[in-house]
């Protein structure tokens, strides 16, 4: 292999850079393109991209083998190595075509969709902010840069949750969705470090060279790692983030929720299947919250009332098959199962703003309505059961609840507590027995009287 | 000698700047944004020339005892004082601008670099002192001020105290260097810990950072950086508390490691529920100091390469990010967090800065701050996950934070602005400060080891 071989898809990954260099700078210096020009360059980054990427399944399928390169090391100290490399084998390049392909899709549909929106270019920043996240995961050499990726796919998912920003809901979304993406990823760095412990590197041509001694250790990691994947997946018990998700625009709800981002997950299990082939007591655990979700999300979605949370815990359904199907250890069912679900999810999820449209079509094409067909177990059941069932469903569980009244209510409840001691120490330090809040009001008039005419006073 | 001289000079044209200040007239406000801008060019200058050209391991002649040379952790840490504080310079308002601050500003700028270059112990505490009254100084005569006399005024004679007692332990007639300092300390666990308190007192670390959160609340948040973020005081520990563990073949110990990341997660904890956004900046403030002491405090060789290079990369991503708080609060004044303030639409850039530097501080990927707060868990902290874990969370509640305040300043229901004058755009002093700033995170990011502490072949 030489280096040459590498440069068609160099290129390829290096497009949606550029593309996102361009429109980023011109934004920030408040010269951003027109509309047409945004469409244009996102359209040739992500063909680019895609065609890198068939060029480097065409050299796999021509025995031309990719393997890693290295791009340099970024810090290298006696006992620490951060280098950037990129590693491509079947898996990584299935990723990539996804990500190229479900992108440019989602990119075009959204020409239109979000035709002078004021976000425009907002969102397709963000896109290429997400393609750039999920290079990295595919195409990254170790888990480091995995992890780098793994940020800025949970940067921009919350962003794009937000983007409709003058909707307290979307914003209130968008912040949840971020405090479990920031709660799970602490496993999963914690993962990095303690996997550069267990094979000596966080590289994934260490963890594939040879079998990863079994113990605590793998346990260790692999359950780190399953932690971190749960939250990227939404699955039980972090899945009260995925339906507030919906608060997005729908090519944002299809790229991410639909496609590319709910799959990073099984994408991170499967890269680190010999990490999980060492550990029965983590696979066990996968095997348990894939069906758990599975369930859950079977269950969740079938009392869903608009169409996108439909979607949205049908996928979740899928992913935890996936994970299922991971820890049996079937993967090249898990990584077929896997694209196959994230292409029509997507396609399924861009449709959705036209559903009633097409179904009026379609009432229209068969002259009539349409009759509800197919099996419904549950109407085997007793409807006492079947009624507890449906309030558990509507209810997802309770997970939220749980969530919130058992760790997010108690520790906001000690910050607050810590806050209130604080302010009481800096008062007596302070010698000042007077209240904070009075002298806070002083300052703020101080400042107000400061400001231009007409401007202060109108946002105090 | 090129780059002695040249921080040499970063350090002494903003103390030479603040003294001629009274003399400025109504040309005090640019000559001071000048002084500022050419000392970080200086820093900056030093930092390459280092690179380049090496300055010898030890200085000959009168200088000798008192003046240490360019290392990697003064040619590191050199200009990211310098650019964290001129930034603050350069953007604070104009109506803020007074001779005072402004000189208060500078001075800070000129401690905080000279200290990097001082070898003696009376020259280290003397100039810690000098920074200590300034910063009581620039604080404003009411609760401000007497709250940072009571705290700092502790600071100051525990510093006071602790150098006499080092002195004391020195043998009679020995030069008073830092490593004599270092190696009589060494032995003494009492002395260790009166250092490593007076560093947290003057510091304001959790919970000792009553005086920082005053300073924010009542003082122009821009004005206050120069105070705070330069953090001098970690040079006791860097030059004579981490030295003398290593010397003791010993390290900090664990409980005080973990005490000070409780500290930062509470301080964390505390930003995250606050809802004042100055009050909230002070406490990220306390604790990523908390962070950067136990960086600092491992005194492995690859620690105190981490601890210099987090200690950097933090000075420069919160200046950035407290200076674009900074021109928020001047375009809002008191911005109450229970509410949405939607300045997104009259500043959109100011809210890309915001987000980008504060998540920047909170070590978001792809900058400086990702790599050094990487190195510090690879460290020593791998040797103990729970470590591990509190470190990660405390920069998780950081990021949701920033996050928080993000989505409350910027978005949120409002009137669609579209009368231009009622728009506040960045004005070109607050963008060149927070662009350069960012465009340092970034290239550090991708380049770490352009940071001398972090270049092959330092040690």
């Amino acid at each position: 292999m030489t280096h040459a071989a590498w440069i068609p898809l160099l290129i390829g990954l290096g497009a949606p850079v550029l593309a996102w260099l361009a429109l980023g700078a011109s934004m920030l210096a408040n010269r951003p393109p027109s509309e047409a020009a945004t469409a244009r360059l996102t359209a040739a980054a992500f063909l680019t991209g895609l065609g890198g990427t068939l060029i480097g399944i065409l050299q796999m399928l021509l025995g031309v083998e990719l393997g890693a390169l290295s791009l340099g090391a970024l810090v290298t100290l006696p006992s620490y190595h951060l280098e950037l490399g990129l590693r491509v084998d079947a898996l990584s390049l299935g990723f990539l075509l996804l990500v190229h392909l479900i992108g440019g899709v989602v990119g075009a549909f959204s020409v239109r969709y979000l035709h002078r929106e004021p976000g425009y270019h907002r969102f397709f920043l963000l896109l290429l902010t997400l393609a750039l996240g999920l290079q990295l995961i595919a195409a990254g050499a170790g888990l480091d840069l995995l992890f780098a990726g793994w940020e800025l796919v949970g940067l921009s998912s919350t962003l794009l949750i937000a983007f409709f920003h003058r909707r307290t809901s979307a914003l209130d979304n968008g912040l949840r969705a971020f405090a479990v993406y920031r709660l799970t990823d602490l496993p999963l760095l914690l993962g990095v470090v303690a996997l550069h412990d267990l094979v000596g590197s966080v590289s994934f041509a260490a963890v594939d060279a040879g079998p990863v001694p079994a113990g605590a250790m793998a346990d260790t990691v692999a359950l780190l790692l399953l932690a971190g994947a749960m939250g990227k997946a939404a699955s039980v018990p972090f899945s009260g983030w995925l339906p507030r998700a919906m608060e997005g625009p729908t090519p944002s709800s299809a790229i991410f929720y639909g496609a590319l981002s709910i799959h990073a997950a099984p994408f991170l299990l499967l890269r680190m299947a010999p990490v999980f082939e060492a550990s029965p007591l983590a696979r066990g655990l996968l095997f348990l919250v894939g069906l758990l979700t599975a369930i859950h999300g079977s269950m969740v979605g079938r009392v869903m009332t608009d169409t996108k949370s439909t979607l949205a815990y049908a996928s979740l359904a899928q992913v935890g098959l996936i994970f299922v199907e991971i820890a049996l250890g079937w993967h090249t069912l898990a990584m077929v199962h896997g694209f196959g679900h994230a292409s029509a999810r997507a396609v399924q999820l861009l449709r959705v703003p036209s559903t009633l449209a097409e179904r009026d079509e379609l009432l229209g094409a068969v002259g009539g309505q349409l009759l509800p067909k197919g099996v419904f177990l549950e109407r085997a059941l007793p409807p006492g059961l079947r009624l507890r069932l449906y309030r558990f469903a509507w209810n997802r569980w309770h997970l939220d609840a749980l969530v919130e009244r058992g760790a997010v209510a108690p520790a906001l409840g000690l910050f607050r507590a810590v806050d209130r001691l604080d302010r009481a120490w800096t008062r007596l330090l302070s010698g000042g027995p007077g209240p904070l809040e009075p002298e806070l009001q002083q300052g703020a008039r101080a400042e107000a009287a400061a400001q231009p005419p007409g401007v202060a006073g109108g946002a105090l | 000698m090129i780059a002695l001289s040249l921080l040499g000079t970063a350090a002494a044209l903003p103390a030479l700047a603040a003294a001629a200040l009274p003399f400025a007239g109504a040309r005090a406000v640019p000559f001071a944004r000048s002084a500022a801008v050419v000392g970080a060019l200086c820093a900056v200058a030093a930092a390459v020339a280092q690179a380049v050209a090496p300055s010898p391991p030890g200085l000959g002649g009168v200088l000798a005892p008192h003046l240490l040379p360019v290392d990697a952790l003064s040619a590191t840490l050199g200009p990211a004082i310098s650019l964290g504080v001129g930034a603050a310079v350069v953007a604070l308002p104009r109506r803020f601008a007074h001779p005072g601050t402004l000189a208060a500003m500078l001075l800070q700028q000129a401690l905080g670099v000279g200290l990097l270059l001082t070898g003696s112990l009376p020259a280290l505490v003397g100039g810690e002192l000098l920074s200590t009254g300034v910063a009581i100084a620039a604080m404003p005569a009411g609760r401000a001020r007497r709250t940072g006399a009571r705290m700092l005024g502790f600071a100051a004679a525990g510093l006071l105290a602790t150098g006499l007692g080092l002195a004391a332990l020195m043998p009679l007639g020995s030069a008073p260097s830092l490593g004599a300092a270092a190696a009589a300390a060494s032995g003494h666990p009492l002395m260790l810990g009166a250092l490593g308190l007076v560093a947290a007192l003057r510091l304001g670390l959790w919970p000792f950072h009553g005086w920082v959160t005053v300073a924010y609340e009542e003082m122009p948040t821009t004005a206050v950086v120069p105070l705070v973020l330069p953090a001098s005081a970690l040079m006791l520990l860097e030059r004579v508390l981490t030295p003398a563990l290593a010397i003791g073949g010993g390290h900090a110990p664990t409980w005080l490691v973990g005490l000070l990341l409780l500290g930062a997660l509470m301080a964390y904890g505390q930003a995250l529920v606050q809802t004042r956004l100055r009050r909230g900046l002070a406490l990220l403030t306390a604790g990523g100091l908390s962070m950067l002491m136990v960086a600092v405090l491992d005194p492995a060789p690859e620690g105190v390469r981490g601890g210099v290079a987090l200690w950097a990369a933090w000075m420069v991503s919160m200046a950035g990010f407290a200076v674009a708080v900074g021109a928020a609060t001047s375009r809002l004044g008191v911005i109450d967090l229970r509410q949405h303030h939607a300045l997104h639409d009259r500043a959109p850039r100011l809210g890309a800065l915001f987000l980008l530097l504060g998540l920047a501080s909170a070590a978001g990927p792809g900058t400086i701050d990702f790599v050094t707060e990487d190195i510090l868990l690879h460290g020593s902290l791998v040797h103990h996950a729970w470590m591990g874990a509190l470190l990660l969370a405390g920069v998780g509640l950081h990021a949701w934070t920033v996050m928080r305040w993000t989505f409350r300043v910027f978005y949120g229901p409002g009137p669609k602005i579209t009368d231009p004058l009622l728009r506040m755009p960045l004005r070109p002093r607050e963008r060149w400060a927070l662009l350069t700033l960012l465009v340092l995170l970034i290239a550090g990011g991708l380049m770490p080891s352009a940071l001398p502490v972090l270049a092959v072949g330092h040690g």
